[in-house]
């Protein structure tokens, strides 16, 4: 029989203070302490109380209730142990999810796992679901996009043969009219020879008008691009105003150009700034009569960076200030009755600022009804590189 | 007496109060041609007539893209007046939320925790639609 010294406290087992702060310690010593007093129960059962070994009651009967508590509390052990690693597991599935899903993968799925936390298993869902459904809108979008391309490109196919089609009889039209002009200058009826004008003069705005609808459709597409060369500031503007003059004394206007840079070679796109200025003084001189068109062409310093304003001034019927914005649109001019009296295709202005803002400037309007307008087109300078 | 059909997915059952409900089985899936059969199901229960429906979704696992939007598209609409689904957990939430913000359907949704508020719901829905529940007596 084991001998034991009685404790004070009754039997309970000695108290172990431990002198730590350790709280892995404390709690090995408050466990120690149990089963110090689960001893010496079972001690003082057996030392003091008449024990029938076989009685649900004895001894084999505290072991049994002893032995079924501890299976029972290993067995939510370890059923715990492993429902925590089956989150574990879930949870580093659904991060892969999540992260598949912002690089756009959308087949990959979580598992949903039969017993496991409601709530992981819901959002293991949502995820699938939100997978799905991204999956589903991105093959929409693509699908739209890919027949938004086609019918761009159809579009551009369509203008190409079109712009053909239309130049060649066109061209034909232009040259025999000039050709009969020549032929009959010396004899024909003035007004023969007059038709024959209208004639040259209304194919050339049909030639004008496909040429800028094309222009414009380049630019909307992004497929224009500026060839920029070395190229001589002051000639290019003598060549437009001389191109421009017929034009202003039609009009009995008078054409004056003005050229003050210290710059003479720059680098530009000279079509497309001639197209530019050759559009602005060709409205000037169209919308006056009897005036002054002056293109003044000067050099300023901003931020650093040098620009060249073109400015062209004419005394011609103005522009309503409700209207100054709107003439850059394309297909609008001023006035619903502008094209009748004054002709053009309403695209001019809008193909040439989208030229200025390709070429990193901009092109603005001032005017006054009765006074006159002031269209600039103000753009960067790029110097020409030593050596070319 | 109340007439009901079975489905793969669903007990489908019609009373003698005029509305309908839909008992989701657990199925392990939950597709396109189960929300066909059932919406059909539906539909020959009422006698084509569009009914409130009480949708216990509290054992439903998992449903298909294409069977929400089945559940929430014109054909089912034509069949069903208003839907209070009945959820029991995280799981019937998510399902019922998409539903509802995703796939948007063109009648009145709700989600509920139990069968009293889902059916006194769908009273009051029945009442302002008087004039089509006419045909259930």
């Amino acid at each position: 029989m084991m001998q034991r010294e009685p404790d004070s406290d009754g039997g309970r087992g000695g108290r172990s203070v431990p002198d730590t702060s350790d709280p892995r310690e404390v709690r090995a010593a408050q466990l120690v302490e149990r089963l110090g007093r689960l001893h010496a129960r079972v001690a003082a059962a057996l030392d003091g109380s008449p024990l029938v070994l076989d009685s649900p009651s004895g001894l084999e009967g505290i072991l049994e209730h002893l032995e079924r508590d501890v299976d029972r509390a290993l067995d939510a052990v370890v059923a715990e142990r492993a429902r925590n690693q089956r989150m574990d597991h879930q949870f580093g599935e659904l991060v892969e999810v999540v992260t598949a899903l912002a690089g756009l993968d959308y087949t990959q799925q979580a598992t949903v796992y039969e017993g496991q936390d409601d709530s992981i298993n819901a959002l293991a869902i949502g995820l699938n679901m939100m997978g799905e459904e991204l999956a589903s809108s991105t093959a929409r979008l693509i699908r739209a996009r890919d027949e938004a391309l086609a019918a761009n490109r159809a579009k551009s196919t369509f203008l190409a043969n079109m712009s053909h089609e239309f130049r060649t009889p066109l061209n034909a039209i232009i040259g025999y009219s000039e050709l009969l002009h020549e032929e009959q200058s010396a004899s024909a009826d003035p007004m023969v020879l007059r038709d024959l004008n209208r004639i040259n003069s209304a194919a050339r705005h049909v030639l004008n008008l496909i040429q800028d609808t094309l222009d414009i459709s380049k630019i909307e597409a992004d497929k224009l691009e500026l060839d920029i060369r070395p190229l001589e500031l002051r000639r290019l503007v003598e060549d437009v105003a001389a191109t421009v003059q017929p034009t202003a004394e039609q009009r009995a206007n008078t054409l004056e150009h003005a050229v003050e840079i210290t710059t003479e070679q720059i680098l530009g796109d000279s079509t497309r700034l001639r197209q530019i200025l050759f559009n602005l003084l060709s409205n000037a001189c169209k919308f006056t009569e009897n005036g002054l068109v002056r293109l003044s062409v000067t050099e300023r310093t901003r931020a650093a960076e040098r620009w060249i304003d073109f400015a062209v001034r004419d005394t011609g019927i103005g522009i309503p200030a409700d209207k100054q914005q709107r003439i850059f649109e394309a297909f609008t001019q001023a006035d619903g009755s502008t094209t009748r009296v004054y002709g053009g295709t309403g695209l001019g202005l809008t193909i040439s600022r989208r030229l200025c803002k390709m070429m990193g400037g901009t092109l603005t309007v001032t005017s006054e009804v009765g006074v006159g307008s002031t269209f600039t087109a103000s753009i960067p300078v790029l110097a020409v590189p030593q050596g070319v | 007496m109340a007439k009901s059909i079975e489905t793969r997915t669903e007990i489908i059952t019609y009373g003698n109060d005029g509305i309908v409900r839909c008992s989701v089985k657990p199925t392990e899936d939950h597709t396109l041609a189960d929300a066909e059969e059932n919406v059909r199901a539906t539909a020959v229960l009422t006698e084509g007539r569009r009914m409130p429906l009480v949708l216990d979704a509290r054992q439903a696992k998992k449903i298909t893209r294409e069977a929400r939007e089945y559940y929430t598209g014109p054909k089912n609409a034509e069949v069903v007046m208003a839907t209070a689904m009945i959820i029991g957990s995280s799981v019937g939430k998510i399902i019922g939320n998409f539903l509802i913000r995703v796939n948007r359907p063109p009648f009145p949704f709700r989600l509920f925790s139990d069968e009293d508020s889902a059916y006194a719901w769908l009273v009051d829905i029945r009442a302002a639609h008087a004039d089509d529940a006419a045909g259930a007596r």
